[in-house]
């Protein structure tokens, strides 16, 4: 979810509205999964499967970089919003997913159900902590928040970036070309979506699978919104969405309580945090307020 | 005589900000009486509340002896107070006589225009104005369209008339034009109140000045006997030097130069625009907004493709060069809408100063910001160009309109041009920071750098400009010298005429 929240806060800083990061997911996902099945047929030297993985990760990154640019070239070339296109993206992704692994597809494994082969190579569970479900992704996702501050905050495209997202009209009149920073965005934003898949697949699955993201690119959305597209505030509410989730699932496993009441809960945060900023701007009103009554000096 | 409108202790507090605080205003019946003060100083809220716009917190209004409240727009048109805008209210699908009629309670179900028409054409020809009352407005000029607003409130009984910057938007004819207007009006005894921050206009027509500042009506004066030192000293509340001393006149080789130039254009074309600013001079351009103005920086700084015609920069050929290009010939723009170009408002003051700059070493290095040296450079920019803020990881849009423009201004100076271009660089300053904008563009001049000033202010280039180039619908009217700067004939060709 990580991965998600920065697709979406990487193309924020550069004021797009990425809701794509579903299609991303997809893609990053797909392609990841092909190499983890088929590159170690191909001869690939597999230590211990270390460099197909690595081939996984950057296969990901261009899948999802790449369908996350094709809504930016639409905006850029057409002035197409990047709202709808992304959302139409989303679309096409899932389907050409069932598509390829479906009945009819390239890579249906003939299993009777629509999937494909098992991947040769996988993450390795249990990472960090033994007999836990978790992998080397909670590394990727840490070094992708800290690039992600670095990036823009201590690098000069990422200014660039943040001045056209923040005022394109000053961008042109300083010289920074504002189409092609739009473009870096949505593929660098594209990628991390991309990341989100791989992580999730070669994670949690076995093989690619029809709809194998259960809402993670939207649940991004909301993971950035929370952590208001800070570094760390987005690593913090991607562990509090992660938590809900699984144990949403977990309560839905044990029979008693609906998984959906994590639903309820996630949107009960979320309004809490909305609210948050509506006391903070009253705060500050009245600050502003008590500097005016005491006497001025100009 | 007694005094119309009397407005005493007159109280207007907005959220965090103490707009009107005991303003006493007591304007005299067939007088015209200015309202001055630099932006912000509460004018616009205190006729706001006389014209019905505004309650006030506190205080109370006197017209015609009596006391009156007034709630609303409508209010105030029945009690005989008229309110020219700044920005018309007219619509500009209807014709004149619609909008002449425009809401009046005496209104039939059926509009008898006829009527009215005939009579509005008759007010017309008293003032000598020829009005044709089925013409639509928006074919009208905007003098015309000032006249059409002013005939309308005394048409509806106005007798007490409020003018908002009614100049700011005319040449200088039409400012004769509207000034004839007034008199006449005043010599039928009907009252104006006339705001403007122009210390000229107000000296030449107003009878008594009142002058705010901070929130607060300062003692009235009366015009005659009062200097424009003096207005001013009471306006900012210390001593100004209205006069800007320049170093002697010496023009050497072109740095800018512009042949027959055409654009296309979103903001008004230009058409065959010819040019050439040398250093060590201002070139002033002088013309009513959107005539070009817009067009002709933005050519020249690579905003706007140039379909026909070339520039030149220090002799390079940058026609449709990108604004990094021109920005690298050592230009420096300081543009017209700061907050649309010149800065990010969400963003920090050293992050600003480093708009331009931040691709270049030693600002950043294999790709890194070098946050260290920019805060050292902000800081001293800052401290030279007297930016006020608390440090500068403010942001910039929290600072005041003329420590924005000292940040960009700033920013753009300490990159030690060759030319720079300034569009309306004192727009909504106040008369301080005006005069220390206008002390460093003499600053560049003097150093031998060229300037290239774009404003609306007449007074502003006849001070500044050591040439003045005229522009009218997109084209230069004419160029004059030092020695032929004349107001009437600029005013002419501002209107676009050329003997």
């Amino acid at each position: 979810m990580t991965f998600t929240a920065l697709a979406f806060a990487i193309a924020s800083r550069c004021g797009l509205v990425n809701i794509g990061a579903e299609g991303q997911f997809y893609l990053g996902g797909i392609a990841a999964g092909l190499v983890a099945i088929y590159a170690p047929g191909l001869g690939i030297p597999v230590i211990g499967g270390a460099v197909v993985l690595v081939l996984a990760i950057i296969a990901g990154f261009i899948a999802g970089g790449l369908w996350g640019l094709i809504a930016g070239w639409l905006k850029v070339s057409f002035g197409a919003n990047e709202v709808i296109t992304t959302v139409m993206l989303n679309y096409i992704a899932s389907f050409l997913n069932k598509y390829l692994i479906g009945y009819d597809g390239p890579f249906y494994d003939g299993s009777g159900n629509p999937q494909s082969e098992a991947f040769k190579v996988s993450f390795e569970r249990g990472f960090f902590i033994q007999n836990s479900d978790m992998t080397i992704t909670i590394v990727l996702a840490i070094l992708a928040l800290v690039f992600y501050f670095i990036f823009f905050f201590k690098m000069k495209k990422g200014y660039e970036m943040r001045v056209v997202g923040l005022n394109s009209t000053a961008a042109e009149y300083a010289g920074i070309k504002v189409k092609s920073n739009a473009l870096l965005a949505m593929f660098m934003a594209g990628g991390f979506g991309g990341l989100a898949g791989v992580s999730e697949l070669l994670s949690a699955q076995s093989r690619i699978l029809p709809d194998f993201s259960s809402g993670y690119g939207f649940d991004g959305v909301a993971v950035a919104l929370l952590g208001q597209l800070h570094p760390l505030g987005m690593g913090l509410s991607a562990i509090l969405f992660a938590v809900l989730k699984s144990g949403g699932l977990a309560m839905g496993n044990k029979g008693t309580i609906s998984p959906y009441i994590v639903n309820a809960i996630q949107a009960f945060v979320i309004i809490l945090v909305v609210a948050s900023v509506f006391v903070q701007d009253e705060y500050n009103r009245r600050k502003l307020i008590r500097q005016a009554k005491a006497p001025k000096e100009e | 005589m007694a005094p119309i409108l009397e407005m005493k202790n007159i109280v207007k507090q907005f959220p965090g900000v103490l707009a009107n605080d005991n303003v006493n205003l007591t304007v005299e019946k067939g007088s015209i009486h200015a309202l001055m003060g630099e932006n912000g100083a509460g004018k616009s809220t205190l006729m706001n509340i006389l014209y019905g716009l505004y309650a006030p917190s506190s205080g109370q209004i006197l017209f015609n002896g009596q006391e009156i409240q007034i709630t609303s727009p409508k209010h105030a048109i029945e009690h005989g107070i008229g309110m020219v805008h700044q920005h018309f209210m007219l619509i500009p699908a209807l014709s004149v006589i619609e909008n002449v009629i425009l809401g009046r309670p005496e209104n039939k179900k059926v509009l008898d225009l006829k009527t009215d028409a005939e009579a509005f054409v008759a007010l017309g020809a008293r003032y000598s104005m020829k009005i044709d009352p089925y013409e639509l407005i928006e074919n009208l000029t905007v003098g015309q369209q000032q006249r059409v607003e002013i005939l309308k409130s005394i048409y509806r009984g106005a007798e007490l008339l409020i003018l908002d910057e009614p100049t700011a938007v005319l040449t200088p004819q039409e400012v004769t034009e509207l000034f004839k207007i007034m008199t006449q009006l005043k010599e039928e005894g009907k009252t104006i109140i006339f705001i403007s921050h122009k210390l000229k206009e107000v000296l030449t027509i107003c009878d008594t000045i009142t002058v705010l500042r901070l929130g607060k009506s300062q003692p009235s004066v009366p015009s005659a006997g009062t200097t424009r030192e003096e207005l001013a000293e009471m306006m900012v509340g210390r001593k100004v030097f209205l006069n800007v001393d320049k170093g002697p006149y010496n023009p050497g080789e072109s740095v800018l130069k512009m042949e027959n130039v055409f654009t296309k254009g979103i903001h008004g074309a230009l058409n065959d625009v010819s040019l050439d600013i040398r250093k060590g001079e201002i070139l002033g351009i002088a013309g009513v907004d959107g005539n070009g103005q817009d067009a002709l920086i933005e050519s020249i700084t690579g905003l706007d493709k140039v379909t026909q015609g070339h520039i030149f920069i220090k002799g390079n050929d940058m026609t449709n060069a990108t604004p990094r290009q021109v920005l690298e010939q050592k230009v420096s723009h300081i543009p017209a809408d700061r907050h649309k170009r010149g800065m990010v408002s969400t963003m920090s003051i050293k992050e600003n100063m480093i708009l331009i700059s931040y691709y270049k070493e030693p600002y950043q290095k294999f790709g890194f910001l070098n946050w260290k040296f920019i805060e050292e450079t902000s800081e001293e920019i800052v401290k030279r160009f007297k930016v006020k803020t608390p440090n500068i990881q403010e942001l910039g849009g929290k600072l005041s309109g003329g420590n924005q423009q000292k940040m960009v201004l700033g920013r753009e100076l300490s990159r030690d041009p060759d030319l720079c271009i300034a569009a309306h660089p004192v727009r909504g300053l106040d008369i301080g920071a005006t005069e220390y904008v206008h002390e460093c563009l003499v600053a560049e001049r003097d150093k031998g750098n060229a300037v290239l000033l774009v404003s609306t202010e007449l007074d502003e280039v006849l001070t500044l400009a050591d040439r003045i180039a005229v522009m009218y619908e997109g084209r230069i009217m004419g160029i004059l010298e030092k020695e032929e700067f004349d107001i009437t004939r600029i005013g002419m060709m501002m209107a676009g005429q050329n003997q």
